[in-house]
């Protein structure tokens, strides 16, 4: 017997997997030029683009169209980023990122605070905006939602974890990211399932290699720094910002906040 | 010569080898001492004579009390005992010594007695004897001997009737009362039948007091004198005497018992009167002092005084060698004493044990000279080595602790224990009080001659070396350490009076005003009046100032209220201004803030924009080579400038100190391990060797601010790659110095380095002259900023191409979890 919904959901997965569903996405910056060009590049990626100079405008966009993703400017006339940012999520959940050049970790946490899923500063890196635009829409459309915390159970693919985008499944050794699979060592999959299991605790490099390699570390070792590296760049969009393998400097590692 | 330092049994051997030879040397040279003034080296025969001499004194009488603690017959000694002779009637009456009948009680030998017969055709010589042969006579007689000694053989005054040596001087006194004088605590005054004499001393003995009219023997004497003509009489027998000295109270007894029999008495009870009222007296004493000695006149009344509550008692020994004696009883008695030549040493008896001594004596003029000089030698010898040992260890006991060890070479060090932190002044007067105590109970000490009392001497005098030693130990240590002047309370005083006085003066200096009439905090205030308030009180208590001392104390309380008045006034003066300084710094500094951030800002944006179109620009399909050319140019410039931004952004808020820094401590090896990993590829990819070592045992715990720190190494790690030459090694070393962890980078650098170490740390300077590769030449200025900010030291050092960077920061020393 065929069942319904598994083949609804495979087939949205695979038109999101190759960009086939236009998603609609609301740029919102005071700069015209800026604007222009993430126009630019959001089409050329296969978005349709909506764009606003203020954050008036922004929300008057929202009320009218349904918008999947929103890139939001702090600095603009009439109402700001923050604002527009609150009154947004008076209504609606769709998933905001900010595009700013407040670069300052103090306007980045009110960002994030404010409800924002993404804090991207200017000058940016347009393959990895694009990236991170494809990454918060996947995990919006698959999960339905903010990224939450670890999630356990079955499914077709047998016992797995999650923790925000990423999922690794114990019974296959393999690990997911927004639905992609990854390519890790088998070390990489071990680190990562055990930070995984704990999210948010500190692991000394010490710890993790006593854990992986089951055997007492000799002096400064850098060998788990490198094989976290790998697998930061594996992990995250720009392994200089972690968003997931997140480094407590002269502590260790951790998986999230 | 190596000297050897360590180890816990060497150096505690040294110790005890020192306290031994300073012991030995002492014992040596006091040895020395008492043959020099005893003409010990005259003779040693001569001293056994003037020994065994007095050692047949005293068995003498021994054998006449018939003293149950000596037994004669397991002795050397032998007598012969012939009672009603003196010695020189019996050197008269040419008596027969080798008669046995003569003697009353004897245990002379059948030989003694021939030899005996010799000594007295000899005309009672008793020199050139092998034997010592001498004649003691005695007196026996009613007696009352208050002399006190602990290891007399004596003991007559428990009885009522002993022996003392004929011709002794005896002075007989009938004790009437005695008086206590205020002036001179503890001298008494006892009468002789009517004169009033100073005693050294009244011994808790029996007395026998007569009664001036009967010829009767009583304990205690009736008071039939009237005090107040006591008084009169002792007064005008003293007045030319100079040291007469004012009764105030007289403690007559009330009563007497009868010793003999105790059913009898003639008055009611003994008991004593003390104080004022006494009847019949003129004389209105007061109430004895109680520091003042108060005797007793009997023995047996003691518990009954004791149990007084308005007086304080107080025991004593002294020498009242005042004899009396009843003419009718008194008996002569002669002594024969025989010790032969040769000593059954069977015996272990005095005369055995004095020749063992005498013996040693022999040696003695040699001996002494020899031990001290090798005593003196292997004294100095030890202690150099002791001195030189003192301190050091193989490996640190607390290594919490850095300011209490210095560091000689790799596993040796100079560790204070304990007791090394004690302030050494304050140390050494400890130890000297101590000693001179020692000392003053030693000198005290006036036993005759008794094993045990040399014993516990020498047990004494091992503890005043001790002492010593430990005192000597912990100097040296502290010098070693470098600590030995810090050590001091009077360093430590005057340093926190220096670091007062600096601490405010800072803060007044800071606004360019002289402080008020003192300077000074409020603590060095508090200290100084204290000072001076002991100051004044033990001036005014002390000199004779009279009137003057009130007015004295009203000026200085006044000069205080001035004082504090002042400098009330200055400081709040003082305060206002520096509120006002700080709220224009803090004003400025939220300006510069805004600047930076505001202007950080308004450059991001257009740059953006720049970047983003020129990669666009690179994305379009151009047929013109030179124009692809020139968008590379574009694309590489734009995105150097943005480098160039963030990093002046950073390298700005760094030295203003804008960046907000949350210190915590942290394991500096982790964060270089982590960091260390995120450059590995980058090394690889250049050939480079990366090598991290830790040099050091200690934990690498510092306090900082882990982010920034992170940049720091990120910066130099950074620079490390870039800069080095491919196919060479850099490395990075962790060391512990004085305190420090110190982190160091060292690699060998591709271009040439024409600049020094300091330019090279001005902004914007770079090695490579030319400023044609990626780089803001920031990256050295920001970590040296960062370091700096955090508490840390940052130095650079350039030799031909090796390029070195050490990161300091001070050791976290609390326990890590």
């Amino acid at each position: 017997m065929v069942r319904y919904n598994d083949v609804i959901e495979k087939t949205i997965v695979a038109a999101i997997f190759f960009g086939v569903v236009m998603s609609k996405i609301l740029v919102c910056d005071d700069e015209k030029d800026i604007v222009k060009a993430l126009d630019i590049y959001l089409s050329s990626d296969g978005y349709e683009v909506v764009t606003a100079l203020n954050g008036q405008e922004a929300l008057e966009i929202l009320e009218r169209e349904s918008i999947d993703l929103v890139l939001l400017d702090v600095m603009m006339p009439v109402m700001d980023g923050i604002q527009t940012m609150a009154r947004i999520r008076e209504k609606w959940n769709v998933p905001v990122i900010f595009l700013t050049a407040k670069a300052e970790d103090t306007d980045k946490v009110l960002g994030l605070n404010v409800g924002a899923d993404d804090y991207v500063t200017k000058p940016f890196n347009p393959v990895e905006l694009l990236a991170r635009v494809k990454s918060t829409l996947r995990r919006y459309l698959l999960l339905g939602g903010i990224p939450s915390s670890k999630e356990t159970g079955p499914d077709e693919m047998g016992q797995h974890m999650t923790y925000g985008g990423l999922t690794i499944y114990d019974e296959k050794k393999q690990a997911t990211l927004d639905g992609q699979p990854l390519s890790l060592t088998p070390t990489e999959y071990d680190i990562l399932k055990l930070l995984m299991q704990h999210p948010g605790q500190v692991f000394s490099p010490r710890q993790i290699y006593e854990f992986v390699w089951q055997d007492t570390v000799m002096g400064t070792d850098s060998t788990v720094a490198v094989h976290i590296r790998h697998l930061r760049e594996k992990i995250e969009i720009d392994p200089s910002n972690p968003r997931y393998l997140m480094m407590v400097w002269g502590r260790g590692y951790k998986l999230g906040e | 010569m190596k000297i050897k330092k360590t180890g816990y049994g060497w150096k505690s051997f040294c110790a005890f080898m020192v306290i031994i030879g300073v012991l030995v040397f002492e014992v040596s040279l006091l040895g020395i001492f008492i043959l020099q003034s005893r003409d010990g080296y005259s003779s040693q025969r001569s001293l056994r004579e003037k020994l065994f001499r007095d050692a047949t004194n005293r068995y003498s009488i021994a054998a006449l009390t018939e003293e149950d603690s000596v037994d004669l017959n397991e002795s050397n000694f032998h007598y012969g005992i012939i009672k009603g002779v003196t010695k020189s009637e019996l050197k008269n009456q040419e008596l027969d010594l080798s008669d046995e009948s003569i003697y009353e009680r004897t245990n002379l030998t059948k030989e003694m007695l021939n030899a005996l017969k010799t000594y007295k055709d000899n005309g009672y010589s008793d020199y050139k004897q092998d034997d010592h042969i001498l004649l003691h006579d005695y007196t026996y007689g009613k007696y009352s001997d208050a002399s006190s000694g602990l290891f007399d053989l004596y003991w007559p005054f428990r009885r009522n009737f002993s022996y003392v040596n004929s011709g002794s001087e005896l002075t007989s006194y009938s004790i009437r009362c005695y008086g206590i004088s205020r002036e001179l605590p503890g001298l008494y005054a006892t009468t002789n039948n009517e004169n009033y004499w100073a005693l050294r001393g009244l011994c808790m003995a029996n007395f026998r007091i007569h009664n001036q009219n009967e010829d009767q023997n009583y304990f205690y004497d009736a008071m039939k004198y009237s005090l107040s003509q006591a008084i009169l009489q002792y007064q005008a027998d003293n007045a030319e005497n100079s040291s007469a000295v004012d009764i105030d109270l007289l403690i007559t007894p009330d009563g007497f018992t009868d010793s003999a029999d105790d059913n009898e008495t003639t008055q009611l009870q003994s008991r004593y009167t003390i104080g004022h009222d006494i009847p019949g007296s003129e004389l209105e004493a007061p109430l004895v002092p109680t520091d003042s000695m108060i005797t007793y006149l009997s023995n047996d009344d003691i518990d009954r005084a004791e149990n007084r509550t308005d007086m304080e008692i107080s025991s004593f020994a002294g020498d009242l060698l005042y004899f009396e004696q009843a003419d009718s009883t008194l008996v002569n008695y002669t002594v024969v004493s025989y010790v032969p030549a040769k000593l059954d040493t069977k015996w272990d008896d005095y005369f055995v044990r004095l020749d063992r001594v005498i013996g040693w004596l022999a040696i003695a003029p040699v001996l002494c000279p020899i031990l001290l000089v090798a005593s003196l030698l292997s004294v100095v010898l030890f202690l150099f080595q002791y001195i030189c040992a003192a301190g050091h260890h193989t490996s640190l006991r607390n290594v919490n602790r850095p300011e209490g060890y210095r560091t000689v070479r790799e596993n040796e060090y100079i560790e204070k224990r304990y007791m090394d932190y004690m302030p050494l002044d304050l140390y050494g007067i400890i130890v000297i009080i101590l000693q001179l105590m020692g000392f003053a109970f030693m000198y005290s000490f006036n036993g005759a001659g008794d094993p045990f009392m040399y014993f516990f001497l020498i047990i004494e005098e091992l503890a005043i070396i001790l002492l010593g030693q430990a005192y000597l130990t912990s100097f040296v240590i502290n010098v070693k350490v470098g600590d030995a002047y810090k050590n001091t309370l009077i360093y430590i005083f005057c340093h926190w009076i220096y670091k007062e006085m600096k601490q405010s003066d800072e803060r007044i200096m800071k606004k360019g005003l002289i402080a008020g009439l003192q300077r000074g905090s409020n603590r060095l205030l508090l200290v100084f009046s204290i000072l001076e308030f002991l100051a004044m009180g033990i001036l005014t208590s002390r000199t004779t100032l009279g009137g003057w001392v009130l007015p004295l104390w009203v000026a200085w309380i006044v000069k205080q209220a001035i004082l504090i008045y002042y400098r009330n006034k200055y400081l709040s003066e003082i305060e206002r201004g520096f509120d006002e300084a700080v709220t224009e710094r803090l004003k400025s500094e939220h300006m510069q803030t805004e600047l930076i951030t505001n202007v950080s800002h308004d450059i991001r944006t257009p740059l953006t924009s720049i970047i983003n179109y020129v990669d666009l620009l690179s994305k379009e399909d151009l047929k013109n080579d030179k124009a692809v050319g020139y968008i590379e140019v574009l694309s590489r410039q734009s995105l150097r400038l943005k480098k160039l931004i963030t990093d002046l952004i950073d390298a700005s808020k760094a030295s203003t100190g804008v960046v907000k820094l949350h210190m915590e401590k942290l394991d500096c090896g982790v964060l270089l391990s982590m960091a260390a990993g995120e450059y590995e590829e980058r090394f690889q990819e250049k050939q480079i060797e990366f090598h991290i070592e830790k040099k050091t045992e200690k934990p690498l715990m510092i306090t900082a601010d882990s982010r920034q720190l992170w940049r720091v190494f990120d910066n130099l790690l950074t620079n490390m790659v870039k800069y080095s030459q491919v196919n060479t090694r850099a490395y990075v070393d962790l060391v512990e110095e004085n305190g420090s962890i110190k982190v160091i980078f060292r690699n060998t650098s591709a271009a040439m380095l024409h600049v020094s170490a300091e330019e090279l740390m001005q902004r914007f300077v770079r090695g490579d002259s030319s400023r044609s590769t990626e780089g803001s030449g920031l990256g050295l200025s920001i970590a040296r900023s960062l370091t700096q900010l955090m508490g840390g030291d940052f130095q650079l050092f350039v030799d031909g191409d090796l390029f070195k960077v050490e990161v300091a920061f001070p050791m976290d020393w609390t326990i890590p979890q």
